[in-house]
């Protein structure tokens, strides 16, 4: 007898249940796949692209001035075993004729290079050459910019017109980072990299450079390379040499956090996955235990009734796997570009599915496996003659759920509360399952008045109906439940850290504008305090310094502010006294840290920090710990005088600006860019810096819950799982009600009810274990060092609350409809 | 009261078409007890199910109280069984998860009958059927004969002036069989309800005033009952 045969007959006789198990099994092999796939890919590939985006130089050579000479470039490339290449940025403007365009759509940074066909740059050509001495623009910009390689572009310079040829289009690349498209050059300028004789002609500056970038060519000569820098950048006098660190943690700092929770959300749909095949199952015995005890009647062993079930699963599990893997890999490749997106990854990467099927697999068939032990270990004890006898396979449903169990369930959520990590998840949602058969049994008898008196007949029937069949009904509650709650905690968590970003950034922000220019000239500040709308100026001076934690040479920016003004810009807040105050006590070899460096550095106040400054390396004592979120909260703090002595750098770029009330900031924007033009190269305020922290938060949430999405998606197809399975079993009651004249419409509310019910108990619960899982992380998360109050959104609440529902009536759609469309002779004749 | 005129019914099956009824042309009278005999698969099921409404014929028509079935849409043809048919099934078919009382409330709770004239109507019937005191079990808590007895009250809920049963001593010994045969013909003699049952015992045909013969779906013969 060929079982494999059988079970697939088997699984015929009950198509759309079958279709629907086989839907979830998908669904959790694809989230699984899509997770694991991903996330490992991310993890792979970041470090590698910022590698490769941010490291191809490993020394830089900056001035004390703006600008330095040229002619030190050829002493650094007289350093043996290294290849260096000279840099000189301005902002000017593109001449163009298009029409509608804002003078602030045509900024361009321009950038000199001494040479462009070198690894320094490595640009990959796609269309003409370097070395034909012309401007060099990415695909991107030769899209919108609907240039070629020949075309000649103008640039309206301070000095007049300039136009040079295209010679050559490449991918895109850090270094010529740059808009999509005009409107997105609203936010951002055009990169166009030229040669640096001709940029220094158009600029005025002979003989001048910014920048040299320096690549050892065998990485075991980089000790000796750093140790002939150091000797020659000293006997210059004003220039620096630093090497160049691709500090991974610092820009990725919040992505364990993030791939945990995204594992969660993956595992959420595996577990869910889990759920409905255990249900179908115990259902779907408990249906056939007649022909099982037939079987038994004519010899069948209770190890040969289980291999019938056993058959079923392991196709159910084989088929779901393979087109969840399909599905998955898709999804994965989506998820990926989501996340790459979302981190300004600017790489395809490529996918490793390796440690992803490695999960997926089993995901989709040990774990069906696992939920079906207990079903199939029915299926051999069914009773001869208890299954002949009995022709009523539904109860009374007056039983009520052990208490054994919820009393466990409590305990575990209980201990949760003490867990001041993201693993509470684990007892909290294990707890969560064992009590929500008292949370189904109480919010059912709490709707059970509405249902009995408010919606006539059908409310009454699936009031009663709901107490039926309670295990199955509450198993497949719990999964929308625990969507539910998850999707919830996402949602609050993610405003709730938006809401605490965005007061801390306005706090320390430094005023309503942080104006960077190429270089601030000594009559700059007193030109943007005259400007209507200004209420205050001030600027101040950044060194990015570098330093080791563990080991690793990692970046800290160093801030320089000025004591007397830091109160009315404040750039950080203190605990005790004010920020003036702090920096005006500060000795030379004194420095405050804020939260998230002092944090990564792991030391005391008191203790000494070491800084690689251009004077060399620098130990200074930390006498106080700060809260910021300039440069995204990450940094340190000094006396501007007092910077200037330790860095000895002596040109500004950042300008703060306080605004009056009688301008916008977009007003105060245009003001100030019709002042200064091109030689603004960024201006950005709190508001932007919260949207962009916004929209990062909100697209890495919105992955999660798009995964946790899925799960409630599940969750509505063990929903109407369990009313179809609910159907069948009731076919001939549904018969006799429609024979004593019941009808069709009554019939179908009365469906509909009950799954309404099942969503409503499942939604109310969600919401209720979500609230108590956002008060237990808000007790411990911290991310970027910010903590976040408890607090709860009604719109978010009412929003989700909304969801649960609709996923309910909609699971509930297709039930209703197959109970009313059953003919009413062979439900009665139903056996 | 009844009319079935040359009706048919065939049911397509994976096999082919298969005819349960044909042809068949049948006059119920009003207050008539009739007992529907044959073998398994005769067509007497069907034949009671186009009596109820339960099913459409696929030739002929069915005419209760001057009503052609066929003519009425689902609702009104659920609205004729609520109003003027009372079910009775061999297996009693009794929701497990109300108690008696609400079973035998259930027709006239789908008809949203006011709660007092409910409550009324189950006292009486319950009264009637000898059940009074068990309204509050759950149909689990009776026997096989308290059970059918049930099921009439419910298809009585509604004053029907048809009872429709499909061998209702199927699954009742001798004795509490007779029980509810007694109680069917004290409603078909007292209340003047036409009661048409199927059934294969001969003894319970025997209550019956007309005795209807069916053979692969066709009336072969017709007689007086011992009670006619």
């Amino acid at each position: 007898m060929n079982l494999w045969l059988i079970a697939w007959r088997n699984l015929k006789r009950r198509k759309l249940r079958t279709f629907l198990t086989i839907f979830s099994i998908v669904i959790g092999v694809a989230s699984a796949l899509a997770v694991m796939t991903s996330v490992d890919s991310a993890k792979r590939a970041f470090p590698l692209y910022l590698k490769a985006a941010f490291g191809k130089a490993d020394f830089t050579i900056n001035g004390t001035d703006a600008y330095f000479e040229q002619e030190l470039l050829q002493d650094v490339q007289g350093v043996g075993g290294s290849t260096a290449i000279a840099l000189l940025k301005e902002n000017t403007k593109l001449h163009s004729e298009k029409k509608g365009l804002s003078a602030i759509q045509k900024r361009v940074d321009l950038t000199g290079f001494s040479r462009l066909d070198t690894d320094l740059t490595n640009f990959k050509v796609k269309e003409g050459k370097l070395t034909d001495g012309g401007a060099v623009i990415t695909d991107r910009t030769a899209k919108a910019w609907n240039a070629k390689v020949g075309d000649t572009i103008t640039f309206d310079t301070d000095e007049g017109s300039r136009t040079i040829r295209i010679s050559a289009i490449v991918g895109y690349t850090v270094e010529l980072m740059g808009p999509s498209s005009w409107t997105m050059a609203k936010y951002h300028p055009w990169s166009v990299a030229i040669p640096l004789p001709i940029m220094q002609e158009w600029f005025g500056l002979s003989g001048k450079i910014q920048n040299i970038q320096v690549k050892a060519e065998q990485s075991g000569d980089m000790a000796a390379i750093g140790r002939q820098l150091d000797e020659l950048t000293r006997s210059h006098g004003d220039i620096y040499a630093q090497p160049v660190v691709v500090d991974y943690k610092t820009q990725f700092k919040e992505l364990n956090t993030y791939f945990l929770l995204l594992y969660l959300a993956g595992f959420l749909g595996v577990a869910l996955g889990a759920f409905i095949i255990f249900n179908t199952l115990i259902v779907s015995v408990q249906e056939r235990k007649q022909e099982f005890a037939a079987l038994k009647t004519i010899g069948y062993t209770p190890r040969q009734l289980r291999a019938f079930v056993l058959y079923e699963v392991c196709l159910l599990a084989v088929i779901g796997t393979l087109i969840g893997l399909v599905l998955g890999w898709g999804l994965a490749q989506l998820l990926q570009m989501v996340i790459f997106m979302v981190f300004g990854i600017h790489d395809q990467g490529t996918l490793d599915l390796a440690k992803g099927l490695l999960v997926a697999i089993p995901a989709g068939t040990i774990v069906p496996l696992i939920a079906a032990l207990y079903p199939v270990r029915q299926a051999g004890k069914v009773s001869v003659v208890a299954s002949l006898k009995s022709h009523d396979a539904a109860s009374n449903g007056s039983k009520s759920p052990r208490k054994w169990p919820a009393l466990a369930g409590g305990v575990l959520m209980l201990s949760a509360f003490f867990i001041k990590s993201l693993l509470l998840f684990v007892p909290f949602l294990l707890g969560a399952v064992l009590v929500f058969p008292f949370l189904f049994d109480l919010i059912n008898r709490l709707i059970r008045p509405l249902y009995r008196s408010g919606l006539g007949f059908s409310g009454a029937m699936a009031s009663r109906n709901l107490s039926r069949s309670r295990g199955r009904t509450t198993m497949t509650s719990v999964v929308l439940c625990l969507g539910i709650a998850m999707i919830l905690l996402m949602s609050s968590l993610n405003s709730a850290l938006i809401q605490s970003f965005e007061k801390v950034i306005h706090a320390t922000y430094g005023g309503n504008l942080d104006v960077h220019l190429h270089h601030i000239e000594d009559t700059d500040l007193q030109q943007l305090r005259e400007i209507k709308g200004v209420a205050g100026a001030e600027t101040y001076p950044l060194h990015t310094a570098i330093w080791t934690l563990n080991g690793e040479k990692r970046q800290l920016s160093v801030y320089g502010a000025g004591e007397a003004w830091i109160d009315s810009f404040p750039l950080f807040t203190v605990q005790e006294g004010s920020p003036g105050d702090l920096l005006g006590k500060l000795r030379d070899d004194e420095v405050v840290l804020d939260q998230i460096a002092f944090g990564a550095w792991g030391g005391r106040v008191g203790d000494r920090v070491v800084l690689d400054t251009p004077e060399g390396v620098r130990e200074f004592q930390v006498v106080a710990v700060v809260e910021t979120m300039k440069n995204n909260g990450y940094g340190a703090f000094m006396r501007k005088s007092q910077f200037q002595k330790v860095f000895g750098i002596k040109y500004e770029k950042n300008a703060l600006i306080l605004k009056d009330e009688s301008v916008t900031p977009l007003q105060l924007r245009e003001r100030i860019f019709e002042r200064f033009g091109s030689r603004i190269e960024e201006m950005f305020g709190p508001e932007d810096w919260v949207s962009v922290i916004g929209a990062s938060y909100t697209g890495s949430f919105s992955i999660i819950n798009f995964l946790v999405g899925l799960s409630i998606l599940i969750s509505g197809i063990g929903i109407a799982n369990t009313l179809l399975m609910n159907i069948m079993e009731r076919i001939r009651e549904l018969g006799m009600m429609r024979a004593v004249g019941v009808t069709r419409r009554q019939v179908v509310r009365m469906i509909q009810l009950e799954g309404i019910g099942m969503g409503l108990t499942a939604t109310i619960s969600g919401c209720v274990l979500g609230t108590m899982l956002i008060y237990m992380t808000s007790s411990f998360m911290e991310i970027r060092s910010l903590t976040f109050a408890f607090g709860i959104s009604w719109v978010i609440l009412l929003v989700i609350f909304l969801f649960g529902l609709l996923v309910s009536l909609i699971s509930s759609l297709g039930p209703a409809a197959r109970a009313a469309k059953t003919p009413l002779s062979e439900a009665l004749r139903y056996e | 009261m009844i009319q079935l005129s040359k009706v048919s019914k065939v049911f397509a099956l994976e096999a082919g078409a298969f005819t349960a009824l044909k042809d068949t042309d049948l006059h119920i009278g009003r207050g008539e007890f009739i007992a529907i005999m044959g073998p398994s698969g005769s067509g007497k099921s069907t034949m009671l199910q186009l009596l109820g409404g339960l099913d459409l014929p696929s030739a002929g028509q069915v005419s209760v109280d001057g009503v052609a079935l066929n003519k009425l849409n689902e609702k009104e043809r659920t609205l004729f069984r609520r109003t003027k048919v009372g079910f009775v099934f061999q297996n009693y078919q009794l929701l497990p998860m109300m108690t008696v009382a609400e079973n035998v409330a259930l027709p006239l709770a789908a008809n949203r009958a006011p709660k007092e004239e409910i409550k009324d109507t189950v006292n009486r019937l319950l009264r009637e059927v000898g059940l009074e005191d068990k309204a509050s079990r759950f149909p689990s808590q009776l026997s096989g004969g308290q059970q059918q007895r049930v099921a009439i009250a419910r298809a009585l809920a509604m004053k029907p002036r048809l009872i429709l049963a499909d061998e209702p001593t199927g699954n009742l010994d001798r004795k509490t069989g007779e029980g509810v045969l007694q109680l069917l013909t004290r409603l078909n003699r007292e209340e003047q309800i036409t009661i048409v049952m199927v059934t294969h015992d001969e003894d319970a045909a025997k209550a019956a005033s007309r005795i209807i013969q069916i053979r692969d779906g066709e009336v072969v013969q017709s007689t007086e009952g011992v009670l006619a």
